[in-house]
């Protein structure tokens, strides 16, 4: 990487500098603000983080998990013990949860510089705005400011890739070597690269065999001892898919069921809608709509009103597609096209209709399409100096655009997504320590923040909770954490709540004023959303009152 | 590339005559359909036989868009809410940079482009209305989904033939139409270049098979 970068000129290594810097800024800036609030697969992250950093188990009490249980689900592992060493600079908060992702996102820019000068040999123009692209779009910086395992399984999977490509080129074992380990790391990082992985490494192998075949570096020997080695080291997370652990989440979200399958014989025509929503969801992924307009559909993914990449991009976009076709058959158009249309498909398989998180890595092709686009137009207009100055005030416009809406509109619009109540509330009432809490919240999810925000020994919370860990890997129900210390976490019982805890904790809908009323809470205090919209109320019981002798007047 | 005229009207009125689309525009309506398939084999036969004056074809689309103002809203006209909206969000910011960030011209052009980039998904013709329904949603999609690879073949064909005449019809009218409210009703006006791409995509897949030549 480093013989790569080096052989830039003084100029582009200035204006690669330039780039990164603009990259880094909107991935860091106002980091542990926007998003606003900590969204609870976040602060599951960062306290199984910090408990493995104190306990050497997880919040369960199980030692160095392979797959790390959280809410009836499973997180798959690296992340987590990433976020170890940002939580032991930092110590407990939302910035040392987001860093780990915040810097991988920023160093995938270079990848994205190196893989392409790597596969477009001397394109120095296209590597540059191919990483330009990708630093300034709205999907890799919005999945970059926050806690998210497909942000940084995109870097090690890239990495792999570049080290994969140099290896067979430059003839590196010891590159092989290090392509085949981040390989591994990406299947230990995030669900959707445990499919692509395997694919790419074969794939890859592949297109260089055929050539290779004359030129005699690439072995048969080479492209077995790194499959076994692949697999070998990344069977662990391949032989958890068949537990409960890990085929509880496929079967939540694949599109094509079982039952379905069975149900041919009876209704045939099933078959035409197996052939056809897989078919729908994956041209969902090329889609300029989805690409250049419409947000994700789940609103925790998305910037309001933004896509992934800016409406203007469209124009490139088509440009690039149709330059790429035209390319001759070489291994550089092989690699692209692979990338293209090999990244959607694990996203394509499941239900959700873009979703962008699953689809991280068309990210990077699509950077280079983008890029080609740009790229041909540079060298088609004479201009030069028209056309750099119109794409300097283009990207500036672009970046107006996502000021607006990554500092303004994100934590305006979008904190209740992030759970911003939650996470306010233990700073709320941190002068209510020996007060008896119950937050009214069914699902007993919000545990997870008060563990987080009040930093609760992680030794304390495992001996509280005996938790049957001989069939860790097994559980697929979501038990719900019913207290912490002293704050419980349940519906509320009227008659038995309000005269068991000191402090009731509810959304306005939770406990109306009519209700607040009946059964005599005071108001102590309400957590607003930054639009002053009442997102929590923390009501005082008249056991509460008594015990803090209080005088609030109604 | 040769045409001929009698295969290229019976795979249109296969096409059309199983076409989702067809049936949903003229629900109720049925002499809207026979006027439909005439205007797209009148703009067929124009291409072929009066290639001189085949750019008065963008006249259809540009006297349909300005009637249509009758019974359609344009995007320029913002309702109450659009304007407590940006006036809401106007508050977010510094007062010296409110106006900036939110104003009417961000709103006309917001919706201008989600008018342009519904009526370019292909989803939105080939496999759901609503393409970003989650998938399993029953659904009447316009053109039949199988015809969606014959469609792309189709249109790479029309690219490396560099024949932009229909890419450019669809691009003008797409502009056009987008500065109505709902658009789709409008994009009816797609359907010559649906037909056009469907058709030569058709018979060169035909043309590969041997069974059509």
């Amino acid at each position: 990487m480093l013989k790569l970068l080096s052989l830039m000129t003084e100029r582009n290594r200035l204006l690669l500098f330039l780039f990164f810097v603009v990259g880094v800024f909107f991935r860091f800036y106002n980091l542990s603000s926007s998003p606003l609030g900590l969204f609870r697969d976040e602060a599951s992250i960062g306290y199984n983080a910090y408990s493995i950093l104190e306990t050497g188990s997880d919040e369960y009490g199980k030692s160095f998990p392979l797959l790390f249980r959280s809410f009836g689900d499973y997180k798959i592992p690296f992340y987590i013990y990433l976020t170890t060493l940002s939580i032991k600079l930092f110590g407990l908060n939302i910035f040392a949860v987001r860093f780990s992702s915040a810097v991988l996102g920023s160093l995938t820019g270079i990848i994205i510089y190196c893989l392409s000068l790597e596969i477009f040999k001397n394109r120095k123009f296209l590597a540059i705005i191919s990483s330009l692209i990708f630093w300034v779009s709205p999907w890799s910086i919005f999945f970059s400011r926050g806690a998210f395992e497909a942000n940084a399984a995109l870097f090690f999977f890239l990495l792999a890739i570049l080290f994969q490509i140099r290896a067979i080129e430059k003839r590196e074992k010891w590159l092989m070597v290090l392509s085949v380990l981040n390989y591994v790391i990406t299947t230990y990082t995030y669900h959707a690269e445990k499919l692509l992985a395997p694919f790419f490494l074969l794939y890859i192998f592949l297109i260089y065999l055929k050539r290779s075949e004359k030129a005699g570096y690439l072995k048969i020997k080479t492209i077995i001892i790194s499959l076994i080695f692949f697999l070998l080291l990344s069977s662990p997370q391949y032989f958890l898919m068949f537990t409960s652990a890990g085929n509880n989440r496929i079967n939540n979200l694949s599109i094509v069921k079982i039952e379905d399958i069975k149900r041919i014989p009876v209704h045939p025509e099933i078959i035409i809608q197996i052939i056809k929503n897989p078919v729908s969801l994956y041209v969902a992924y090329f889609s300029p709509r989805n690409l250049f307009f419409y947000p994700d559909s789940d609103p925790q993914h998305s910037f309001p009103e933004l896509s992934v990449f800016y409406f203007w991009m469209i124009i490139p976009y088509f440009l690039g597609t149709l330059f790429l076709f035209r390319l001759e058959k070489t291994i550089s158009k092989k690699l692209v096209l692979g990338f293209l249309f090999l990244s959607p498909i694990p996203a394509s398989l499941t239900g959700d209709p873009f979703s962008t998180i699953r689809a991280l890595p068309l990210i990077f092709p699509l950077s280079i399409v983008i890029g080609m686009g740009l790229e041909k137009s540079f060298i088609y207009i004479k201009n030069k100096i028209i056309f750099i100055s119109l794409l300097v005030i283009i990207f500036s416009l672009s970046l107006l655009m996502l000021t607006r809406n990554l500092f303004y509109l994100l934590p305006q619009e979008r904190y209740s997504e992030w759970n911003y109540g939650y996470t306010v509330l233990p700073g709320v009432l941190s002068e209510y320590k020996d007060a008896d809490i119950l937050v009214d919240e069914p699902r007993g999810i919000s545990y997870i923040h008060w563990l987080f925000f009040t930093k609760y020994p992680p030794s304390l919370f495992q001996k509280q909770f005996s938790f049957n860990i001989s069939n860790y890997y097994k559980m697929s129900q979501w038990e719900a954490v019913g207290k912490v210390g002293r704050v419980s976490f349940e519906n509320i019982i009227w008659g038995g709540s309000d005269k068991e805890n000191d402090i009731l904790v509810a959304t306005p809908i939770g406990i109306s004023e009519i209700q607040a009323r009946d059964h005599l809470l005071t108001k102590l205090y309400t957590i607003n959303g930054p639009d002053k919209k009442i997102i929590l109320n923390v009501y005082i019981t008249e056991r509460g009152l008594r015990k803090y002798k209080l005088k609030i007047t109604k | 590339m040769k045409r001929n005229l009698s295969q290229i009207i019976c795979l249109l009125l296969l096409l059309w005559g199983l076409s989702p689309w067809i049936i949903q525009l003229t629900k109720g309506h049925y002499y809207l359909e026979s006027i439909i398939i005439i205007i797209v084999l009148f703009l067929l036969l124009i291409e072929k036989k009066i290639k001189k004056f085949k750019y008065f074809v963008f006249l259809f689309p540009f006297v349909y868009v300005i009637f249509s103002f009758i019974h359609f809203q344009s995007i320029l006209k913002l309702n109450e809410l659009d304007i407590y909206d940006i006036n809401q969000r106007r508050q977010y910011y510094l007062p010296s940079s409110a106006r900036i960030f939110e104003n009417k011209l961000g709103r006309y052009f917001y919706y201008y482009e989600n008018n342009f980039f519904q009526a370019i998904d292909f989803n939105y013709y080939f496999f759901n209305n609503h393409p970003r329904e989650r998938a399993g949603i029953r659904e009447t999609e316009k053109i039949i989904f199988i015809f969606f690879p014959v469609f792309i073949f189709g249109l790479l064909i029309l690219i490396i033939n560099k024949k932009y005449f229909w890419l450019l019809y669809f691009i003008f009218t797409l502009s056009l139409i987008s500065f109505i409210n709902p658009i789709d009703p409008l994009t009816f006006l797609f359907l010559p270049f649906f037909a056009i791409n469907i058709n030569l995509g058709c018979r060169f897949i035909l043309k590969k098979l041997n069974l059509f030549s």
